[in-house]
């Protein structure tokens, strides 16, 4: 009986995605060697950081300097190594082949506890503290143990994991009735979302956050006025005010949370409360949040690689001064980069390096486009708010490469520097969901049939990821 | 006014219509697509045009002391190519245009071509041309045709060339156009195949691929429909037609001989002359035959290390067969640049493979592609005159097809050390995306014909107009990101 269970339960689409995400997602989390998660080495100090929350407070240091010191030294040494490993590496002149140096050598780092001795670290992440509530769990229980370095990263990677199958759990769950769930899912294991769901990074917590508050507004949209859809709302104000804590351009999708029609709440007076009320203090927390973060680093121009200098306010200024030059420098990259921009949210793997064959990604982007007219006739009714929350998604679209121009790009460069494709998948559901909306016609299936077309679309997906990355990087 | 009222009607029946909306926008972006990519800068096209003049002036290739086949024609081909800064040098030459993307053409180079080599036919030298011996000199005619009376007033080879573009992207526009015509079911997704940038693009090609792809659509295009209900539509026009298609297509691509066995799918009711066992017979074994027969006389004009790698490969694959599929595997999902370029090609790359559309328009194509194939607008009662039968032997020959185009270019364009198969290219599965379109002729998906029509007019203009535009960047515009 429980076995028939089971398999019934793997038939419901939040099962089934929560098997495949912790399926491939543990084999992520074991096959990445050490610190090979796209800026893992930043990211794993920020958590140490807010681990050990003195030195959150205390890491105003120069990150040059060889005086002030910050985490330990033997991690500091494991990021150096592994960076060098990664880099020094072209096997046999494969392309986005990084073939590993010699896994042992990662041994003495990794079955070493942190040292007493601590040094200032290469560069850090500048997230808050919500961006990494899974890896922040994970290291806390494996310190509560006593375990050795490597341990401590496995920890991390797999209660960051856990996190991010919760989040796409709920999101999928939320829109059980709906066929929209298929959309969720697939973008959920996209082999880029799962990736950076299954190592240390933001972008998981970010991408799991934005598709539960993206779910949640689409069932309050499609629920009548009752006591859930306040439950469901309190939940979504909550997330809107969490995700410019994660990274401040995404409060354009907390944004959202103004479209919801007012005959969803009791009056109009209380729908502007919780509406207005809950945008400003997502944009206030995040403002104070950045003032912190100035105060206690110098931004995120130390994840440079080059090292070259940024001045955000002389970069802000010269957008002032000549807006039209910011413009060109957006056409510029997206004609530019553009391309690697589709690789790197939807199939790149590693550290921005492992391109998974075209042909993979353009089955996934069928699927995606599949699954979003699939569910074309539950959103033409609600076309008109979806119209909204995609011009805001551009908006948002937009804000990244503004933050990134002025932030982490030298003043008066003709490309945005650091933008990644990734960044854009909180912002493609809704985008997605709208052109469903108006395209003539609807795709007909019958629930087995979208369960096999949608999930062996997605399943062959990650695992020629995860084939491909063991081939390229072993 | 009543004018102004009939014209309105002629451009009218050109876009409501499917053959005459193909040769409108075929005609319009096959001249922008012969405009923009310069001379010698399509697949092979220097060789294809060392043969089409080798064979103008009724030759065949010949070995000099041993060496590479090939012919003495005139320096002024190997000049051209030199002015045009064409594939006459290795990639890695400076200036050369093949495989250098920084590499950009100039108008100033064409003039030159234009009125400072005129052709002289008395200073020859001496062109390798074996890289095609296998084609049947006949299959070049109408190349061949347009050189010899070229050649007859003296015109100098770059506009020589170019003349054989313009009669190569005719013959594919008239072959289309009878193929459409004759085509059975959604005429719509056929034009929609045949306006993707790779199929357009490959029209203006002097090679053999207009002929060859030609030839197999309209083949196709006959058994189809005659497999359908319609009775008796099986003429002796028709038949004779068949019968050269069949010989032409078997001569261009001796792959495409899988899909000889289809004729068998005709029902006999079909047949307006008697004994039609006999000609299903015929139209099998005659095509083969016959290429059997010119690849013994042309044995000696093949390429000495194509027959060398063709045996080693061969002998391999007989003691492993499972190095092939292993190789077929690699060229898809294990060297990435290898299958990510035949992705690319199977919906638009451009010049010599060096020029394919961005990913977003390659996303795009597949998903229009998809689209073209899954949706149908035609009443039901049409889908149920394709069986299940006929549907898994159609299926089944298409991959028969895939595999044997893989075998082929494993066998003899792989090196014997190759871990991937090489050579394959988008253009050659063009015959497996008619033959998909019954396959997956049924009703998941309706929309009103309209809506149809429009989105693969909407479509094929955008990817067509997308191709054109990368062309242009390619070749002209000098733009080096910093």
């Amino acid at each position: 009986m429980k076995i028939k269970r089971v398999v019934a339960n793997l038939g419901q689409t939040h099962w089934l995605f929560a098997a495949i995400a912790l399926v491939i997602g543990c084999i992520f989390v074991f096959i990445v060697p050490p610190f090979w998660g796209l800026d893992e080495p930043a990211h794993f100090v920020r958590v140490y950081q807010i681990t050990h929350v003195q030195k959150l407070f205390q890491s105003n240091f120069n990150i040059k300097s060889e005086t002030v010191k910050g985490v330990p030294k033997n991690l500091v040494d494991l990021g150096n190594y592994s960076i060098g490993d990664l880099v020094d590496n072209n096997a046999n002149g494969i392309f986005s082949r990084k073939d590993i140096d010699n896994v042992n050598g990662y041994k003495k780092f990794t079955d070493a506890k942190f040292s007493k001795e601590e040094v200032p670290p290469s560069s850090f992440a500048t997230y808050s503290p919500v961006a990494y509530v899974g890896p922040i769990v994970g290291t806390l229980l494996a310190e509560a143990i006593n375990a050795n370095i490597g341990h401590t990263l496995l920890s991390a990677r797999f209660f960051s994991l856990v996190l991010y199958i919760t989040l796409g759990w709920l999101s999928i769950w939320v829109l059980r009735e709906s066929k929209l769930k298929w959309l969720f899912m697939v973008i959920l294991l996209l082999p880029t979302s799962l990736f950076q769901g299954s190592v240390i990074s933001a972008d998981g917590m970010l991408i799991g956050l934005s598709l539960l508050f993206t779910a949640l507004f689409i069932r309050i949209l499609k629920v009548d006025q009752s006591e859930s859809s306040y439950k469901l709302l309190y939940a979504m104000t909550v997330i809107a005010i969490m995700l410019p804590l994660i990274k401040l351009n995404y409060i354009f999708l907390s944004a959202f949370i103004l479209c919801i029609p007012t005959n969803v709440f009791i009056n109009k007076k209380t729908a502007n409360y919780i509406k207005w009320g809950g945008i400003s203090i997502a944009v206030v927390l995040g403002l104070l949040w950045q003032v912190f973060v100035s105060m206690t680093s110098n931004l995120s121009a130390s994840q440079r690689p080059d090292g070259l200098p940024i001045n955000m306010a002389s970069q802000i200024a010269n957008i002032m001064h000549n807006p039209l030059d910011f413009i060109a420098a957006c056409i510029r990259s997206v004609v530019v980069y553009g391309d690697s921009y589709i690789h790197n949210g939807i199939t790149q793997v590693g550290w921005n390096y492992i391109d998974i064959p075209l042909m993979v990604l353009v089955v996934l982007c069928v699927t995606i486009f599949i699954a979003a007219i699939y569910a074309r006739k539950e959103l033409v009714p609600i076309r008109k708010t979806l119209l909204l929350v995609t011009v805001i998604s551009l908006i948002g679209v937009i804000s990244i490469f503004g933050i990134l121009y002025a932030a982490f790009t030298p003043v008066g460069s003709k490309y945005v520097d650091g933008i990644q494709g990734r960044y854009f998948i909180p912002f493609l559901i809704p985008i997605m969901m709208t052109i469903a909306c108006y395209i003539p016609f609807e795709i007909k299936m019958n629930k087995n049939t979208a369960m096999y077309t949608i999930g062996l679309a997605t399943l062959s997906g990650l695992l020629f990821s995860v084939v491909y990355y063991y081939l390229c990087t072993y | 006014m009543k004018n102004n009222k009939y014209s309105h009607r002629g451009i009218l029946l050109f876009l409501c219509n499917p053959e005459l909306f193909f040769v409108l926008i075929a005609s319009i972006f096959g001249i922008a697509f012969l405009v923009v990519v310069p001379p010698f800068q399509t697949p092979d096209e220097n060789i294809h045009f060392y043969r089409a003049y080798e064979v103008s002036e009724l030759r065949t290739p010949q070995s000099i002391n041993g060496g590479e086949p090939g012919s003495y024609l005139p320096l002024s081909i190997r000049q051209t190519e030199e002015r045009v800064h064409g594939a006459y040098a290795p990639p890695n030459t400076p200036g050369h245009i093949m495989f250098n993307t920084g590499e950009k053409y100039s108008y100033r180079f064409t003039k030159s071509a234009l009125f400072d080599i005129p052709l002289n036919q008395n200073n020859r030298i001496f062109y390798i041309t074996s890289a095609s011996p296998a084609y049947m000199p006949i299959l070049y005619a109408p190349q061949a045709l347009t050189v010899g009376i070229a050649r007859l007033f003296g015109t100098p080879i770059i506009v020589m060339l170019y003349m054989v573009r313009v009669v190569n992207l005719s013959l594919w526009i008239f072959l289309v156009y009878l193929a459409i015509k004759i085509f059975p079911w959604k005429k719509w997704a056929l034009v929609g195949i045949c306006l993707l940038p790779v199929v357009v693009s490959q029209s203006i090609s002097p090679g053999l691929d207009v002929g060859t792809i030609g030839s197999s659509l309209i083949f196709l295009a006959i058994t189809l429909k005659a497999i359908s209900n319609d009775k008796h539509n099986l003429s002796r026009k028709r038949i004779v037609i068949l019968l050269a298609t069949a010989t032409v297509m078997v001569f261009g691509k001796s792959v495409l001989a899988v899909f000889l066995p289809l004729v068998f799918l005709i029902k006999k009711r079909q047949f307006e002359v008697p004994l039609p066992i006999i000609i299903k017979i015929v139209a099998v074994i005659l095509p083969v035959a016959l290429y059997v027969i010119w690849a013994l006389i042309s044995q000696g004009y093949a390429s000495n290390t194509d027959q060398l790698s063709g045996s080693t490969q061969i002998n391999s694959l007989i003691h492993n067969p499972w190095l092939f599929a292993g190789s077929m595997i690699n060229t898809f999902f294990f060297i990435t640049p290898s299958g990510d370029i035949l992705s690319d090609s199977i919906i638009g790359s451009f010049g010599w493979l060096d020029t394919p559309l961005s990913p977003p328009f390659v996303i795009f194509g597949y998903i229009a592609l998809s689209l073209i194939l899954l949706v149908n607008y035609d009443p039901p009662i049409r889908v149920k005159e394709i069986t299940s039968k006929t549907r898994i032997v159609l299926l089944v020959t298409g991959l028969l097809y895939v595999g044997a185009v893989f075998l082929a270019m494993y066998v003899f364009f792989t090196p014997a050390t190759g871990n991937h198969v090489r050579g394959v290219n988008g253009r050659y599965l063009i015959p497996l995306m008619f033959l998909l379109i019954p396959v997956l002729f049924s009703n998941i998906l309706r929309v009103r014909k309209q809506i149809y029509t429009s989105f693969i007019k909407v479509s094929t203009i955008l990817l067509l107009v997308a191709s054109v535009l990368t062309i242009t960047f390619r070749y002209y515009a000098s733009f080096v990101p910093q």
